[in-house]
């Protein structure tokens, strides 16, 4: 079921970067969810104004559940709200998405030639550090290896960091992948 | 590398950190310190611009969105005019309910839309690198994140990282435990006004940006009946 869930997704993502999306467009009108909630995916994403998750998915309220810091990395109250969604609402799908152009990716490669950036900033280039530091040595780009790296490391962070979300994964309850939107195209790849 | 030109402003964030100072916090709507005219003017035509977006959403007649077209601008750069701190909960999709584009709206989401650090400084980097004018914590009726706050304030306990949640919001079920009403109702809106006021007490970036009149910071609570968002005096 979790993978069927991909598909869906992926489907709206093919529609929202062809231009033709299908999602009804939403009105308030929403006795059923104003009851409960019963999201099948939950998205680790970027809160850069260019990925709203539900539009780039083409899908509407009550079917995602959505945490975003910028640079779409783990910490303890996003985890929270994922093992939430997982343990209360049964969400089966679980993606951490990057995205081409993030700034915060941009903040933790600078960081690294010793840049230091002022108040609460200077949290989101450390966080995303790790990822720079593993994607230096890779082939390619610096900048769109780490964002593909980070996505990963934070993918592997879900499952070594919660217990709940490490046993649903192993109990096959709940599917984890890691995804990068592209800014120009408008598509997601999914990473392997 | 072709997305530079939205790239952090090195420029930017040294002129956000260059004379930080200390700002007393003065009683005023939700408890923050009154703005400058500029502030208030700036501030008043951007959360006009969102609450008539609501309105179209509550009205059934939401704006078609240009998708293709806005996005070929966007990749080149990004000025959301609007910052939101809001709930994870799939059900208050900021864009949405706001009925506005993509490259609008900033958005931080956890579930029981508090100020976190990290969240913090997604939302000063908005500030102080994007230029966001208009801050706005965002609660929202029926939060499962309050609920479990006041279940926590009555000494329930709950598994994993979820008890930090339930912890993170416990004051705000506390300071309305008893009160006339409904108390998730009345924990959601007193939750919603103490992250408006810690995002001033914890963050130099908006304290001083908000002093100069560059920012305005409100709180509203969203309800998902009538799908309306109505601000917090």
């Amino acid at each position: 079921m979790p993978k069927l869930h991909l598909a869906d997704l992926m489907a709206g993502n093919a529609r929202f970067a062809a231009g033709t999306p299908t999602a009804q467009q939403a009105t308030a009108a929403g006795a059923e969810l104003a009851i409960g909630q019963a999201p099948y995916a939950t998205i680790l994403s970027c809160s850069d104004s260019r990925v709203p998750v539900e539009t780039i998915f083409d899908h509407g309220p009550g079917d995602i559940f959505v945490v975003r810091v910028a640079g779409n990395f783990v910490n303890d109250d996003g985890l929270a709200s994922i093992e939430f969604a997982v343990r209360k609402l049964e969400s089966t799908l679980v993606m951490v998405l990057g995205h081409s152009g993030c700034g915060a990716v941009d903040a933790a490669i600078a960081s690294l030639s010793g840049e230091s950036f002022p108040g609460h900033i200077g949290r989101l280039a450390e966080a995303v550090a790790p990822a720079a530091v593993s994607a230096k040595s890779q082939a390619g780009d610096w900048f769109t290896n780490t964002i593909a790296e980070n996505v990963r490391a934070n993918v592997a962070a879900l499952t070594a960091r919660s217990a709940i979300l490490a046993e649903a994964a192993a109990a096959g309850t709940i599917l984890i992948c890691g995804a990068v939107y592209d800014i120009h195209s408008g598509t997601v790849d999914l990473l392997t | 590398m072709s997305d530079t030109s939205n790239l952090i402003s090195r420029k930017a964030l040294l002129a956000a950190g260059a004379g930080l100072a200390a700002i007393a916090l003065d009683a005023g709507p939700l408890g923050l310190r009154a703005a400058a005219a500029t502030n208030a003017t700036v501030g008043n035509a951007h959360l006009s611009a969102l609450m008539s977006g609501n309105a179209r959403f509550v009205a059934g007649t939401p704006r078609c969105i240009p998708a293709t077209a806005r996005r070929t601008e966007l990749a080149n750069g990004q000025a959301p005019f609007a910052a939101i701190l809001g709930c994870s909960d799939s059900r208050v999709p900021a864009e949405t309910i706001f009925d506005h584009d993509p490259g609008d709206i900033f958005v931080v989401r956890v579930a029981g839309n508090f100020v976190t650090d990290t969240g913090l400084g997604s939302l000063e980097y908005s500030v102080a690198v994007l230029k966001s004018e208009l801050i706005m914590v965002l609660g929202h009726s029926s939060c499962g994140a309050v609920k479990a706050a006041t279940q926590a304030a009555q000494g329930e306990t709950f598994p994993g990282h979820i008890q930090g949640l339930a912890t993170a919001i416990e004051p705000a079920a506390k300071a309305t435990k008893g009160k006339a009403g409904d108390w998730v109702a009345n924990a959601t809106a007193e939750n919603v006004r103490m992250n408006a006021k810690a995002l001033l007490a914890q963050s130099t970036i908006l304290s001083e940006a908000h002093a100069a009149g560059k920012i305005t910071i409100v709180g509203a609570v969203y309800d998902l009946h009538t799908g309306k968002v109505t601000i917090l005096s």
